[in-house]
């Protein structure tokens, strides 16, 4: 068996920390890198799959730089979150790396990592189920796979995608819904084959 | 579109499946450094020489030379680059090795920090005088030919890449697939089915199907107690054999079409050499001509601070640098040991092959044309007048392969710009890495 999917996590930075960091503190500025990373590395990972970590890990670090730069501009009390502005930035600045349609580099890597304590034939299992999210995924326009991965592996409302990605909030339900019915079809097969 | 059609819970589990990367240790340091560098007024930097070691030219006709880099290290005799001679050209490998190209030869050369050296020679006549110090491998498609020190001359025809000719005393134009001569010290030329040891002054000649056969050598043991007659039907047997040699020479020569014309090496102003211009771009469509810059990924040896560079790299960011070459060299030792397994199967080489040896065995693993129907395809991309595949997953690993190579200099650069910041890795990278290379020749 897979194990149970991650959670994304809750937490946002601290109003005082938020505010240290604006005025460029740089322990406020680690913190909320600390905080954040996971979730960006998370979803830049998954929107950039094949096209190797020092693509990733350049996306996530200018999604960070972008965030800096504009985060005297944040609205703590504004509708989003803060994570959800950063994810946007994240989302956005995936879109545009996927847009220079440079071709897959370095696509081996990342995809055969092994986790603790998990069994060769799971292994196979959820390599199968990888492939299989991620062929379905790859069909999707940039900015249909940045909103069903921010839906589904982030937790965003359908409201918050549309208003992040600049996409009619009815295309970004009718689309999302083509998504998972291409999804499901690609799992239909995995679970179908031999073995 | 209705909430009946969310995921469900099984199906969220298996979304699970599709790991993610984690940021790696030190991400948000390396953030912090590259904001400040983003932030911070820019500071004079030591720029390191845009060309420190040219290739030299011995002849007046080494400037007709398309050059793919020579640098020498003051530290270390790391040194590789690549050489199409339009006319003859000399070139130092290293410390301790010198080449001199006829016109049409085509040779890439990789010396480690200890002087280890591997030549790969694939078209062309080039002679080599090479002193001693560590193995110095030449490897041409029909053999390897291994040297401690000495002079010989290898001659490649450029009709077809799997017919090698190493000619001995100049103007003895001897056909066969290898023919090798020895003026100085000591040979051991190498084939998959034979080794055969030749001492100065010694012939020999490597069938395509990797035969050796000893042409001529200078006496030796059983010579001087070999009889008249036998002497006399040994010479016969090498006159027949030349004569041979040489008709087939000949018809090579008529069926071999000149190889393309490699266009002007040298950087344009204002420009990286690494970032030719879009005109020099268009005009590179024609000979399907494509240049890249790469560090020394394939024998890395990470820089000690105390150890002088001629890159400008000052003791404090050597760390850095380091672990930015380093942990490239291990994504691209990873790449080439994945492909290497696809193309071949093989999982002992895969774990004993250098990376070196794994990128040829992929290219003798690809198809005969592929190599220059890539080169003619990403000209005409670099160009603009083709897209770049979006999905390389159905792609050969050879083209893999070297698609990938292609995007080691910027990769690098942007690895080094994640922790010092991307003003101070543009200056790093100079003019270009290391290893420069540039390929041409249309299908």
């Amino acid at each position: 068996m897979i194990g149970l999917a991650p959670t994304t996590p809750s937490t946002e930075l601290d109003a005082p920390t938020l505010r240290r960091a604006v005025r460029g503190d740089g322990e406020a500025s680690r913190a909320l890198v600390e905080l954040y990373q996971a979730r960006v590395f998370a979803l830049v990972s998954r929107m950039l799959a094949g096209r190797g970590r020092a693509t990733v890990e350049d996306a996530a670090q200018d999604t960070f730089l972008h965030v800096f730069r504009q985060l005297a501009a944040f609205d703590p009390g504004g509708p989003a979150r803060l994570s959800t502005w950063i994810l946007t930035i994240a989302a956005r600045r995936a879109i545009d790396e996927l847009r220079r349609q440079r071709p897959t580099l370095l696509p081996e890597l990342d995809r055969a990592e092994g986790r603790a304590g998990e069994r060769a034939d799971e292994r196979a299992i959820r390599r199968e189920l990888a492939s299989a999210i991620e062929a379905a995924l790859h069909e999707l326009s940039p900015e249909l796979r940045a909103a069903f991965l921010l839906r589904e592996y982030h937790g965003l409302e359908y409201a918050e995608i549309a208003g992040a990605l600049g996409i009619d909030l009815g295309t970004v339900k009718s689309r999302l819904s083509r998504a998972r019915a291409a999804l499901r079809e690609r799992l239909a097969e995995v679970h179908r084959e031999p073995g | 579109m209705s909430q009946d059609d969310e995921l469900t819970d099984t199906e969220r589990r298996a979304l699970d499946a599709w790991a993610a990367m984690t940021p790696p240790p030190g991400f948000a340091e390396r953030v912090l450094a590259a904001r400040e560098a983003e932030t911070a007024p820019a500071s004079p930097r030591r720029r390191w020489p845009v060309r420190t070691g040219l290739m030299a030219g011995a002849a007046a006709a080494c400037a007709a030379a398309a050059i793919a880099y020579l640098a020498t290290r003051p530290a270390s005799q790391e040194a590789s680059g690549s050489l199409v001679a339009e006319a003859r050209t000399e070139a130092r490998l290293g410390r301790r090795a010198i080449a001199v190209a006829e016109a049409e030869a085509a040779l890439r050369w990789q010396i480690d920090r200890d002087g280890a050296a591997t030549v790969d020679h694939t078209a062309g006549d080039v002679f080599y005088r090479v002193d001693r110090g560590g193995p110095f491998v030449v490897h041409t498609p029909a053999g390897d030919v291994r040297v401690t020190g000495t002079c010989f001359r290898i001659e490649v025809t450029p009709m077809n890449k799997k017919h090698v000719l190493v000619s001995g005393a100049a103007g003895a134009a001897l056909a066969a697939a290898v023919v090798i001569t020895v003026y100085e010290g000591h040979v051991v030329a190498e084939t998959r089915s034979a080794r055969t040891e030749l001492a100065a002054g010694a012939q020999a000649a490597i069938g395509p199907d990797g035969r050796t056969t000893v042409a001529s050598r200078a006496p030796a043991e059983e010579d001087r107690d070999a009889t008249r007659e036998q002497l006399i039907a040994r010479a016969g047997e090498q006159r027949a054999e030349l004569a041979r040699l040489r008709t087939r020479l000949a018809a090579l020569e008529k069926q071999a079409p000149s190889e393309p014309r490699a266009p002007d090496n040298a950087a344009e102003e204002g420009r990286a050499w690494y970032d030719p211009s879009p005109e020099r771009l268009a005009q590179w469509v024609a000979e399907c001509h494509i240049r890249a810059d790469a560090p020394s990924l394939d024998h890395y040896h990470p820089l000690s601070p105390d150890q002088k560079n001629e890159r400008g790299i000052e003791p404090a960011e050597v760390p850095a640098v380091n672990a930015a070459l380093g942990e490239l060299h291990q994504q691209w030792k990873q790449l080439v040991r994945a492909l290497y397994l696809e193309a071949t199967g093989d999982t002992t080489g895969g774990d004993t092959l250098s990376i070196d040896a794994m990128r040829r065995e992929l290219q003798d693993k690809s198809p005969p044309n592929e190599h220059n129907l890539l080169l003619q395809r990403i000209a005409r991309e670099r160009a603009g007048q083709l897209a770049p595949p979006a999905d390389l997953s159905k792609a050969s690993p050879y083209e893999r392969m070297m698609r990938a190579y292609l995007e080691l200099g910027g990769q690098a650069e942007a690895a080094i710009a994640r922790r010092l910041g991307p003003a101070r890795a543009r200056e790093i990278r100079g003019d270009a890495w290391s290893s420069r290379s540039d390929w041409s020749g249309c299908p």
